[in-house]
């Protein structure tokens, strides 16, 4: 069983201008006796935390930090048998009095970048996009009080992948926001995720993610919850996809595409989806989409986890054994399903887009994965 | 009250020692008639259901917190009548429901060293009926002990320890030790490597002087308070992760001191 500790922290912002003036980050004291944990690695996401404790047990010097979060903000730190898995600004505070327990909720580092925002006009022309991202934070880090304390990979590696950017203030332009937008692989973007220990922000281009296809089988033996769905309903299975885009500049196009499987068509009959894109720069970039776009929804209309829909994914738990826990997965990852859950053994491979991992007073700890 | 002196055998105390405390048992007029529970062991079961196979994925198994029943008889015996009823009002008045302190439970049997555990009154029971007017009251009380675990009662010590040295739990569980080190000279920090169990205790960039407690007994047991402190500083922050919590095996453990001037134990020999 492992062992979990949470920990508030003080953060008290650097009113000094430029870069580098990171908060002061300061371990207040430990959580007591936790009811609950539950954690989250995300990619392209925030990522959460809850912990939930009793509030006759919490240590004085967190009691009198709870009344006034405002004026005094802390963050949420995890550990998971002395390995920092998580950290993040505490944003709730919830105290149920019926059960008296009360729940710390947080959300991961990435959450920062929601209350930054353009003040100045931003324009660059043919500049790495990654290079765009860390300055994108910078511009509001590098201000008085405005450094939350996440920092640039160690030697701001770069994609590779240039681009022309003209942000102006008046757009109201949220950094996160943007940097969502960036990361769209409409416009050949990224995987992004902070590291909660270094608080680096660390970028992947094109994706994130190992092939483990056979390392991590999940099956009957440690499957707890999951549901499945054969999904053949219009607009989630077809045999030819048709897209339509429209550029990025709104000069060119719009571009149409079609693409068909054309041994699914033989099989199945000739069923169509229509699907929009925005943001497409060529020709071949929409062919490019239309073509992944009928290889997805012309084959195995399995939703494994999810309640419906196989593009959209969905959660499926798994029991944490000891030689298999929210360490070995990261988000990204392509895993194996390999199991018989009612309608015969069936095999296939998912990309893992979260793993969210609870504890509960018993000690149990079980781990649901997102997968895509 | 017998409890400054140690219990003789087949007494027990509930409350607070030396004042405030209710002895019961032997040489007392309150006889224990029955208790049920206090050995017992319960885990709390979190396997979780198998699909397609018979029994379950083996999950995590804790010890359940301790239910223990006593019945006791308050026997008039040579008594006056208000000092009867004074007694069982006094039986009563220390059975009472707790919002949110345990007290300790003490008892001697012949062959053990006088043990404890640490509980709350959950449930008393009086049954009124024409005997119990005849010289003997029938009270049942239900306690209930968050940690199951029972100490002896006279705390064990080792101090003034430098170099390696070898530190004995006469227990069957691993005790928790309150850890003193004194730091006359100074330094930065203070180590010790229990190297029979692999765990260490560390807390480093410390700053100022002043002799430092890690408190392993108060932080496993979910109290509140300082754990890890100098007088006046919380120095849990400085401790090294992972911050496992320092604990002595059932037997003799070798212990290294590998930073700090010396170092004073103090422990619980444990059993469940």
């Amino acid at each position: 069983m492992p062992e979990y500790e949470a920990v508030l922290v003080d953060r008290i912002p650097h009113p000094d201008v430029g870069p580098n003036n990171a908060p002061t980050l300061t371990e207040i004291d430990r959580l007591n006796i936790l009811d609950r944990v539950t954690w989250s690695k995300e990619l392209n996401n925030d990522g959460f935390a809850s912990v939930s404790t009793r509030p006759e047990r919490l240590e004085d010097a967190l009691r009198d930090r709870l009344i006034k979060p405002d004026e005094r903000p802390m963050e949420l730190w995890i550990f998971r048998d002395g390995i920092h898995v998580y950290s993040g600004p505490l944003i709730g505070i919830q105290i149920q009095g019926q059960n008296r327990t009360i729940t710390f909720h947080s959300r991961g580092l990435a959450y920062y970048t929601r209350y930054m925002f353009l003040t100045a006009d931003f324009a660059r022309t043919a500049v790495d996009n990654f290079t765009v991202v860390r300055e994108l934070i910078a511009t509001w880090q590098d201000q008085s009080y405005g450094h939350f304390g996440i920092f640039d990979e160690v030697g701001s590696p770069l994609s590779g992948n240039t681009i022309d950017v003209d942000y102006k203030r008046v757009e109201l332009v949220n950094i996160a926001q943007t940097i969502g937008d960036l990361s769209l692989p409409s416009v050949d973007g990224f995987d992004f995720e902070f590291n909660p220990s270094d608080r680096r922000l660390y970028l992947y281009s094109p994706q994130r993610g190992t092939d483990k296809t056979n390392t991590i089988v999940i099956d009957n033996r440690n499957l707890i919850q999951h549901s499945m769905f054969m999904d053949l309903t219009a607009g989630d299975f077809a045999t030819t996809v048709i897209g339509a885009a429209t550029a990025f500049d709104l000069v060119d196009g719009p571009f149409w595409s079609q693409k068909t499987n054309a041994t699914r068509r033989s099989q199945f009959g000739y069923a169509g989806l229509g699907a929009n894109w925005s943001g497409i720069t060529s020709q071949a970039t929409l062919d490019d989409f239309v073509q992944a776009a009928v290889d997805t929804h012309s084959n195995f209309p399995l939703s494994f986890g999810g309640s419906g829909g196989e593009k959209e994914g969905g959660t499926t738990k798994i029991q944490v054994t000891e030689g298999f826990g929210p360490l070995d997965v990261d988000p990204g990852d392509t895993i194996s399903i390999d199991a018989d859950l009612g309608f015969g053994e069936f095999a296939l491979e998912r990309d893992v887009q979260a793993v969210i991992t609870s504890q509960d007073a018993g000690g149990d700890e079980t781990m649901s994965v997102n997968l895509i | 009250m017998s409890t400054d002196l140690g219990l003789a055998n087949y007494e027990f105390y509930f409350g607070v020692a030396g004042g405030g405390d209710l002895d019961f048992g032997l040489n007392t007029n309150i006889d224990v008639m029955k208790i049920d529970g206090l050995s017992d062991q319960n885990a709390l079961v979190s396997d979780k259901q198998h699909h397609n196979r018979f029994g379950d994925i083996p999950g995590t198994h804790l010890a359940r917190s301790r239910l223990i029943t006593f019945d006791l008889d308050v026997r008039k015996g040579a008594l006056s009548d208000s000092a009867w009823r004074n007694l069982i009002d006094d039986v009563e008045g220390h059975f009472t429901i707790d919002k949110d302190t345990e007290n300790e439970l003490h008892w001697q049997v012949p062959g053990n060293s006088e043990r404890f555990l640490r509980a709350r009154c959950v449930k008393r029971k009086r049954l009124l009926l024409p005997e119990s007017e005849l010289g003997i009251t029938r009270i049942a009380v239900q306690l209930r002990a968050s940690d199951p675990r029972f100490y002896v009662a006279a705390p064990n010590s080792d101090n003034n320890n430098t170099g390696s040295f070898v530190v004995t739990n006469n227990g069957k569980q691993n005790a928790f030790p309150r850890i003193l080190f004194e730091r006359a000279g100074g330094g930065t920090s203070v180590k010790i490597t229990n190297t029979t169990t692999g765990v260490i205790f560390e807390v480093g960039g410390l700053g100022g002087t002043g002799d430092l407690t890690g408190d392993m007994d108060k932080l496993v047991r979910g109290e509140t308070g300082l754990v890890v402190f100098r007088t006046g500083f919380n120095d849990y922050p400085f401790w090294t992760q992972p911050r496992t919590p320092f604990y002595l095996q059932p037997g003799s453990n070798s212990i290294t001191l590998n930073a700090g001037d010396d170092v004073d134990f103090t422990w619980w020999d444990t059993f469940v």
